[in-house]
């Protein structure tokens, strides 16, 4: 299959490139902590780019000869009728080591995810309700081949866990929601139940907050969603081309204290690799350096647009509903990698002490900002008060309003701990605790 | 070919309890322009789901790969693994369909060129406006195959066709950004694109984006507000849906599990969830467990009727199958999902609604939903807002947040009206497995509702 689309590609089209990924999934579902459901299954299939005048692009999975001429020849259609860009795919480059492979799953995903499940299944307090679980590997392999004779070669491993755990107290019913994803499963520990069990039961006592500006702690994964949305949103090639980026170069944008790096190389981050969805190295490009907003990141197609070279960052992730399976059905997008905030100086502890009246919150029902505008105004699931230097009194329910471009000048301390974390809205990221000033609640 | 193959496999799965298999493919294209990119873009697809249920428990396989040997290889190891233990699942007669939803203009027809030419003409339109610095015009079409067959000798096809039209607007005034969009997505073909006034729509998101860029912010707190049927549509969905879906209380993960039968609601709030509602892009003949699609009335006058079920559900609680069993594709779990899920009109019109608010918020579009089907609670963010005093529409403001348990949200209704819509989208249940859905509703009038 691969040599005869390798074959016509090159029969038809001068300029080209061709994804190609194939992926093993395996998963385990759980309803009331028992294994309810198993699933094996294969995805693999083939993106075509071609540039003539315009740059056009077909995906399939079906492997018949029919197909694949088809897929071609539909490439090179749509290349022929949009209009002309200047544009060339990139050459070989020089590729970092990176690790991104759990041998656990690598080959033998099945039993990983079984013996992951009934680790869980053991692992839950008598007293806590597993409602559903669900446990799922990821084993890829992606090829990218072009006309520039660039021929790179990657694997891939992604395993996720979301889980609803159920408490009942004080005849309160209260749950957790976590839906976590890393690149190994010892990323995502035992350990990491207690936690959330300890959320959810502190959810039964958990009361609505007051309405009041307050000092916010926002945890690693809101810290994501909320700064890695918006400001991901505006550091690309793409939104500079368009006019709709809000940061020049230069700019001082936020404190002093936050610096932000598109690291495409950390250590089983869930976005880090070799090189990009286009074949180019990828890299750590820093974006925002002590509240400065340093430049932008590129994929080829804006990088061309923008005079200057793409910084690997021509990646295939979705928004919101992640994919690992089937990246080779979109175009690489212009887009941060890893969305890594430097930590700060401070533990988390003695951040916590410093602040005399506050809020921390770990969950947001989902933190889903306008990235236009940084605007965002969201429910708060799980959550404390933070009193006379202390985590006290539960919150839930509420809403936390604010602008993310307003809330990055008012940050008030990052914690000494970076952390690999997933979010709802955005996918990869290591991020710390980070608390702001002056921000607006909305309760009793 | 296909079928040939799907009969074999379902000999091998008559060794079991009960087992079906599922072959879905199709073809999509798309179109569309930003200010710094044209695109067109294709993809065809298929794939394979194996299903089988023994002692309780789901055992599927998935293949992209239509090798036949592999495939039959691979259910054989699989049915002597699981074996034929019984299983609480509803089982039925056997029937039979072969179905193709009809287009009146079929997208394929029309040139790529003119395609894009229209997509350019919009986005011209759109940007003539100064202070728009950026559009996105698309138009997206997609046919999909099912066929299915089971253990019950139950063999099904359909044809499906999605059609989706967006223009965006994003204006800009110093470093302030702000937007508007329009969106149509249906079952049919390019005989929908015709249907749009595109200049008025055109007019409508330019303006919207550029007299957002002034809009002001709204204090939080409670207030009387009326919400379109884009916003009632959402409630009906993410808010009051999700906890109707009867897996979630085969989990004890519903806040609505032990209110069926009563009145939970406004008299005025009906609700149904509707995957025969032919056109609408939740639409189907048949579910991927091969039930016939049927109307479901979940809420009627305020009374909680019904959850929606898939095969095993509905034996677990005592129902019947209605039609909401989906998958993502071949590769996810069949479960529970919703298709065209609405709030029922009333009597109202809009002006009148307006007319007789003394002061308060009317509340347009959305952007975001997020469901609690444990909790109940409410959290969406609308697109912006215009305030009521003295039953006229005044000053223009920026999104909110609506807050708060749904239930005491939809008893506060005290007027609905009769002008309805219905939109399509797209549903996640948690943040993955992606169907297609609509939703919508009247315009609805809720009292001191929590917004900010």
């Amino acid at each position: 299959m691969k040599e005869e689309l390798i074959n016509y590609t090159k029969k038809l089209a001068k300029d080209y490139d061709i994804y190609l990924q194939s992926t093993e999934i395996n998963e385990i579902q759980l309803q009331k902590n028992k294994i309810n459901f198993t699933n094996k299954a294969f995805d693999s299939g083939y993106g075509v780019r071609i540039l003539k005048g315009g740059l056009g692009f077909s995906a399939s999975n079906v492997k018949s000869e029919e197909n694949i001429h088809k897929t071609v020849i539909d490439s090179l259609k749509s290349a022929e009728i949009t209009e002309k860009v200047k544009f060339r795919f990139p050459e070989k480059g020089r590729y970092p080591e990176v690790k991104t492979i759990d041998k656990k799953i690598r080959n033998k995903g099945g039993e990983a995810v079984k013996e992951y499940s009934e680790k869980l299944i053991n692992g839950i307090p008598e007293d806590v309700l597993l409602s559903f679980g669900k446990i799922r590997s990821y084993d890829s392999v992606t090829n990218i081949i072009n006309s520039e004779g660039l021929e790179v070669k990657r694997e891939d491993t992604n395993f996720m866990v979301e889980l609803s755990l159920i408490v009942k107290k004080n005849n309160k019913r209260m749950e957790f929601w976590p839906h976590e994803y890393r690149r190994r499963m010892q990323d995502i520990p035992m350990s990491h139940i207690d936690k959330w069990v300890k959320l959810a039961y502190d959810q039964t006592i958990a009361k609505e907050p007051k309405t009041e500006k307050t000092r916010v702690v926002f945890s690693p994964s809101v810290v994501l969603d909320g700064l890695g949305s918006v400001i991901g949103g505006h550091v690309t090639g793409s939104a500079k081309v368009n006019e709709v980026n809000k940061f020049s170069v230069g700019d001082k944008v936020a404190s002093p204290k936050l610096t932000i790096i598109s690291d495409g190389l950390y250590a089983y981050g869930l976005m880090s690799g070799e090189f990009d969805d286009e074949g180019v190295p990828q890299r750590k490009v820093p974006l925002i350096v002590d509240g400065v907003f340093k430049g932008f990141v590129y994929d080829q197609f804006y990088a061309m647009k923008d005079n200057t070279e793409s910084t690997g960052n021509g990646l295939k992730q979705s928004g919101v509903f992640f994919s690992f399976e089937g990246k080779y059905g979109a175009q690489p997008g212009n887009q941060v990698s890893n969305f890594y905030v430097k930590s700060g100086k401070v533990s988390y502890d003695d951040m916590i002490k410093d602040i005399q009246s506050g809020v921390l919150v770990e969950q947001f029902s989902w933190l889903n900002p306008d990235v236009t505008t940084g605007k965002f105004s969201s429910e708060i699931r799980a959550g404390y008060y933070i009193r006379e230097g202390e985590i006290k009194e539960p919150i839930k329910g509420g809403l936390v309003i604010g602008n993310i471009f307003d809330m990055i000048k008012r940050i008030d301390c990052i914690s000494d701990k970076s952390m690999i974390c997933s979010g709802g809205t955005v996918f990869a990221g290591i991020c710390p605790y980070i608390s702001f000033e002056d921000v607006q609640i909305a309760g009793k | 070919m296909i079928r040939d193959l799907m009969e074999k496999i379902v000999d091998i799965l008559g060794d079991t309890y009960y087992g079906d298999v599922r072959y879905d493919s199709g073809e999509s294209t798309g179109v569309g322009k930003s200010k710094s990119e044209e695109s067109i873009s294709t993809g065809s697809a298929n794939g394979l789901c194996i299903r089988v249920i023994s002692d309780n428990k789901w055992y599927y396989l998935g293949f992209d790969t239509i090798d036949k040997k592999r495939i039959l290889d691979e259910t054989e190891k699989l049915v002597r693994r699981v074996g034929k233990k019984k299983s609480k699942i509803w089982l039925q007669d056997p029937w039979e369909i072969e179905k193709v939803l009809p287009v009146k203009e079929d997208p394929d027809d029309i040139p790529l060129e003119k395609r894009m030419e229209t997509v350019r003409e919009m986005h011209k339109r759109i940007m003539e406006n100064k202070k728009i610095i950026n559009s996105n015009v698309g138009i997206g079409n997609s046919r999909t195959e099912t066929i299915f067959m089971n253990t019950e000798g139950t063999k099904l096809s359909q044809v499906l066709p999605y059609f989706k039209f967006i223009m965006t607007a994003t204006s800009k005034e110093g470093k302030n950004l702000e937007n508007d969009y329009f969106v149509l997505a249906k079952q049919g073909g390019y005989e929908l694109l015709g249907e749009v006034d595109i200049d008025k729509k055109i007019d409508e998101i330019v303006g919207n984006a550029v007299a957002m860029l002034d809009a002001k912010q709204i204090k939080g707190g409670r207030y009387d507000i009326i919400i379109d049927p884009e916003i009632s549509g959402v409630v009906a969905h993410e808010s009051f849906g999700h906890g109707l879906e009867a897996d979630q209380a085969m989990r004890d993960r519903s806040y609505l599990a032990p209110l069926k039968g009563k009145g939970i609601i406004s008299e005025l709030v009906s609700i149904h969830d509707n995957p025969s509602m032919k056109g609408e892009r939740g639409f189907v003949f048949f579910d991927d467990e091969g039930i016939k699609s049927r109307d479901n009335i979940l809420v009627d006058k305020g009374v909680l009727k019904q959850f929606m079920h898939d095969r095993q559900s509905c034996v677990l609680m005592d129902s019947e199958p209605t039609g909401n069993a989906r998958a993502q594709d071949f590769a996810r779990k069949v479960f529970v999902r919703m298709t065209n899920t609405y709030i029922s009109p009333g009597d109202w019109k809009l002006q009148e609604l307006i007319e007789e608010t003394k002061s308060g918020y009317y509340l347009i579009k959305n952007l975001t939903g997020m469901e609690d089907p444990l909790g109940g609670n409410m959290q969406m963010i609308t697109g912006r807002a215009m305030e009521i005093k003295d039953g006229e529409l005044t000053g223009l403001f920026k999104g909110v947040g609506i807050a708060g348990k749904v239930l005491e949200f939809l008893s506060d209704v005290d007027a609905v009206t009769r002008d309805f819509q219905v939109r399509g989208s797209g549903c996640g249940k948690g943040r993955e497995d992606y169907v297609s859905v609509s939703s919508g509703g009247p315009y609805m009038r809720v009292r001191n509702a929590v917004i900010g």
